[in-house]
This record gives structure tokens, sequence and C-alpha cells, in this order.
């Protein structure tokens, strides 16, 4: 049953669910929606999902959810906690399988004109270029030291090899790695899988779009990230590929476990937690920083061989540059202002995108007027949107926004009725080329399968979480 | 061997019935499998173990096993047959080909505990299952 009467609206853009302890709750649920999302998310089972976040232990401030909430498994799609980091839990379920799976955007010297008459070739050349499908290889032979220094290091690892620039990392979050990874507590399994697995894109959901710079909203903020109309920007959606699903598999069937021995109990088992002082929780911890890094190594490597592609078909010098990298299904130690006082918290991001404000010193200088880039992919037909963080969302929601459109039709009711030839041929004349391992890509991620990504943004920018600075539009989209 | 599908908004999820325990074990990885393209020839065996604190735990760590076989392209799994099977462990066989052209219709990235239940119904035992898509 949908949990929709129990929402009270909470001011602009804001909803509640209060606390109730029948419900196991600890806290309040609360929503960043507008009436007609509200009126969608009621469909499906996400409030209860963000109900049963609400009965985590040692969670601070409400369980939130961002406009792009959807069902997911144990969390929902757009949930955002915060746990007390010496008194919380951390739930690998708040991460998900895919462990920093994120959004590159990358701005192209070339404007729309340029590659007019040639996105077909451009869009083929990179499919070739960055292979696709699950069990896909890439074109990068890892050993297994150099693995490890992949799980230690990240992309600041693959651009000493020359897979790219140091400005790269230095306009990634956290740098391209986080700190206090741990290879060891990969698994060899999770190591087997993902070895041949750097530089492939994934399936579902990843792709890489080739977009131009449809209307820029913030002069200021889009001169900082070096953005202008009609310009060419690659947009990159990819994660940790079949290490993090290992890594996220493994640690779940040991919490089982676990959470007995510390009388922990939680409403959906998906949802399996551990203290993040236990041994166990720093274990998970250690192993999940290792998959971001590896997630932010595929980026790179997806990154390099865009650039290889563009130079064999623009010339060589031909200019590439990141605008930012951001992760969307991850936990961090961070420290929030919460009721007055400074607290360490483990901020649970499940399809939900760190969002800081201007000023902010984890942003580089050259950003630090406009804020946080954020990158909110629509659906493929559609558009997408480069925001910037603002202080409402240090203040409200942990420094975190929404990560994407949201689902919201299943995958076999977007399939229904729809044939393959007559999608591909909408999207062609509307100027989109697309090229998709499985025809199965392709249906199921058709634009109507999701919300309006304009209503979505619409909501975190009045919100305050993030302003707009550019609407972006496909013309060549890679699919898994 | 039937299942049915059942709807979610981002993921894909199906409920499968067995007269026994066994059985059910081996539908539901069929049911897993029925996400790949074509069925291979059963020329190589693999005995799988796998061990769970309970049927739903043994069930999620079953199904994640024979996803593993198809993922490290050590085989395309095509038939199933439970060797014993107790509570906190399960032993199978598994048999299909060296994994060649066989490929995921519908790419399952791993299979959740995201309501996951084994339960004793009409005419056997019934299960539900999610899966990240």
């Amino acid at each position: 049953m949908s949990l929709a009467h129990r929402l009270e609206p909470a001011g602009e853009f804001r909803w509640r669910i209060p606390r109730d302890e029948r419900l196991g709750m600890r806290t309040d649920v609360v929503i960043y929606a507008s009436q007609a999302i509200v009126d969608q998310i009621a469909r499906d089972q996400s409030l209860q999902q963000a109900v049963n976040v609400a009965a985590l232990p040692g969670i601070t401030g409400p369980s939130l959810a961002m406009p792009d909430i959807h069902q997911g498994y144990g969390f929902p799609i757009g949930g955002v906690a915060a746990m007390d980091a010496a008194h919380g839990v951390v739930s690998p379920g708040g991460v998900g399988f895919d462990i920093n799976c994120g959004v590159r955007l990358v701005r192209c010297a070339l404007r729309r004109e340029d590659i007019a008459g040639r996105i077909r070739e451009l869009t083929e050349a990179v499919f070739r270029a960055v292979p696709c499908g699950t069990g896909g290889h890439g074109h990068i032979g890892l050993t297994a030291p150099q693995l490890d220094e992949v799980l230690a290091r990240g992309a600041r690892w693959m651009v000493e090899q020359g897979y790219g620039h140091a400005r790269d990392v230095e306009f990634s979050e956290a740098r391209g790695a986080l700190e206090g990874a741990d290879p060891d507590a990969v698994s060899a399994r999770a190591k087997e899988r993902g070895r041949p697995q750097l530089g492939t894109l994934g399936s579902g959901n990843h792709f890489l779009e080739i977009q131009y710079v449809e209307r820029v909203e913030d002069a200021a903020a889009a001169h900082a990230f070096g953005l202008e109309e009609e310009q060419v920007v690659v947009l990159i959606h990819s994660g940790s590929r079949g290490l993090g699903h290992q890594v996220c598999t493994d640690f779940l069937q040991q919490m089982g476990s676990a959470m007995k021995k510390y009388g922990l109990s939680v409403p959906d088992r998906q949802l399996a937690c551990v203290p993040v002082r236990s041994p166990e929780g720093q274990a998970y911890l250690g192993a999940m920083r290792a998959a971001a890094n590896f997630a932010w190594a595929n980026r790179q490597a997806i990154t390099h061989f865009l650039r290889q592609t563009l130079e064999r078909m623009f010339g060589r010098g031909i200019r590439a540059e990141v605008v930012y990298d951001v992760c969307h299904n991850i936990a961090k130690q961070e420290t929030h202002l919460t009721g007055g006082t400074k607290r360490d918290v483990v901020v649970h991001r499940k399809g939900a995108t760190r969002a800081f404000p201007p000023q902010h010193r984890e942003i580089p200088a050259d950003y630090r007027e406009a804020g946080q880039p954020v990158f909110i992919p629509g659906s493929m037909g559609t558009a997408s949107w480069v925001l910037a963080g603002r202080q409402g969302a240090m203040e409200e929601t942990f420094g975190t926004a929404c990560h994407g459109a949201g689902r919201l039709l299943s995958r076999t009711a977007a399939q229904k009725g729809k044939d393959y030839r007559q999608v591909l041929h909408e999207l062609e004349t509307s100027g989109i080329y697309v090229r998709s391992e499985t025809k199965a890509g392709i249906l199921e991620e058709i634009p109507e399968a999701y919300k309006d990504v304009d209503e979505v943004v619409r909501v975190v920018h009045e919100a305050g979480l993030a302003r707009r600075v550019a609407r972006l539009r496909p013309l060549g989209v890679i699919k898994g | 061997m039937e299942f049915e599908l059942l709807a979610h908004t981002a993921d894909v999820g199906f409920r499968v019935r067995g007269a026994t325990l066994p059985e059910l074990f081996e539908n539901a990885a069929r049911a897993l499998m029925s996400f790949t393209t074509g069925q291979s020839a059963p020329e190589v065996r693999r005995v799988a173990e796998v061990t769970g604190e309970d049927y739903e735990a043994l069930l999620v760590a079953w199904l994640n096993e024979v996803l593993y076989l198809f993922d490290s392209g050590e085989l395309a799994p095509a038939e199933f047959q439970v060797l014993s099977l107790e509570p906190g462990r399960l032993t199978a066989a598994v048999t299909g080909r060296p994994r060649g052209a066989e490929s995921w219709r519908l790419i399952v990235k791993a299979v959740t505990y995201h309501q996951i239940e084994v339960k004793q119904a009409e005419g056997g035992w019934e299960a539900t299952v999610y899966l990240d898509v």
C-alpha cells in the first residue's frame, strides 16, 4: 500500500511523513517534489522504502528523497541518509550494487556545426572504442598488481600511466580517488570480474552521449565551467562494473550474520547494515572505496578512448577537457552542521549527487564562485542538465541534489507495444542517432519510461538545492 | 518450468514454484537464465557449493553463483541439479557449454535480498526474487 496519504506539505516543494514509531521510524521522511511528481511517486513502493530507511540506527536528520525518487531495492533510488559516524550504521544497500556509478562531463573544442553530418560516424567510432555489454572486455589488460593500484588510487593512477592529464583529476569529486580504500578487502572473485572490464561502459541505464549546449541559464557559472551555447560536450555515465556488483554481493552475504551479532534488525533484508565502527563496517567501507576508485579509473579510461577517437576524426590536439566528475551511488564520511553542531556522518547517496555550494573548500578553485557542478542526465530522447550546488543543499540535504530524471515505467512496461525500428526512427527524426549493443537496451530506456527531467530539475532549483546552469541536448547516444 | 514476472519500476522480479525445495532452487536458476539468449548443450559440469543462514540467503547465494558462472565466461549454464540441500548449505551440479555467443537479453547485475521470500505454498514451495538490472 502506498503511504502517499501520510505526506504532509512542508513548505515549497517539500513534503514530510512525520516520524511514526509504529512504522519503526526514528526520524521524519522529507521529500523534495512538485505536486505532479508526488502523484507519480504514489504509484510504487518508494515511499515505503524511504520510511524503511528512517528506521536505520544512527540516522541523523531526516530520511531524504530527491524529486527523481523511484522504487529501488532497500533504499529508494534518489534516497539520502546521513548516519552518525560514531554510533550509526553503514548499509551496502544504501550504496547499491553499482558502487560509484557516476557521471563525467567532457567539453570539446567543437561546435555543433563542426560535427553536423558526421554524428553517425562519430557515434560509431566511439562505440567501437568503448565496449559496452556485460562480460564485455575492455582494451586495457591489467595485471593483478596493477588492479590493486587502480583500487588504491583510482583515476590518479590512470593519469600517471598516461590515460589522461593531471587536470582531469583536479576536476573530479574526491580528485578521482577516495582515501582509505582497502584493496585487500575486495574478494578474489570481485577482482576477477573487474580486471578485464576497465574501460567498458556497462549496460542498463549506462550510456555515453554526444550532446551540445542548447541553452545557458546562468552565464557566470557556465563561463566558469567552460560551457557556451552550441558547444559539443560528451556525458559519460558508468560505474564500477562487475567488480562493484561483486563487492556489494559479498558484503550483503556476510552482513546477515553480523547483524545478529550486533542485535540489529531491518524491515527489508536488502537494508542489511552494521555499525560504522565495527570490523565488518570498516571492511565494507574499505572495499567500497576501492570499488569507487575502480569506477573513477573506468571513467578516466573511457575519457582516454574518447579523446583518441576525437583526435582520429578531427585532428591531433583537439581539446577535450573534463568539466567535472560526480558519483551518485556512494557512502562518504563528511562533516556537516546538524542541529547547530558539527558532526561526522556517513552520507549514503543512493541515486543522489553531492552538490556543494560556492566557496566550499572541496571544489576546484576555478569553480569556487559558481559552486560544484552537478550533472542530471535525462532520458535519451530529451535533455540533460548542468546545475551548480547551492547553500540550501548544505543546510537541508547534507550537500546533496538529485541524480537523473528517475524512472516512471518498469522495464517490461516500457517495452510493451514498442517496436525497436520505430523507436530508432523516431529518435533519428528528432536528430538523435542511437547505437546500442542490444535491442532491449533501447526499448527499456525510451523517453516515456522516465519522468520529465525539466520538472525534476525545476524542483531542486526552486527548493534552493542546486541552480540551473545549462541545458544539454543529445545528438549521438551509445547504450549498453 | 514456469515463472511469473513481477513489476518493479527500476528492476525486475520473478515468482517461481517447485514441488520440492530442491526443485524450487533448480527452477529459480532456470528463471534467472531465461534472461539470457539461447540454452547451450550440457557439456561441461561444475559443482557449486554455497552457504546461507536460511533458505532465503541460500537462494540469493545460489543464484549469484549461477550468475557468476555465466558472467565469468566459464559456462552458459543450461541444466541444474541439486545434489544436496540442508539448512545452511546447498550443493548442486551446473552443466552447460563454455560460454560463447550467449549473452544477456536483459542484463542482470546481481540478485538482491529485496523482498526475498521462500515459503511453502499450495502444491510445494514458492520463492520471490528481485534482480538488479
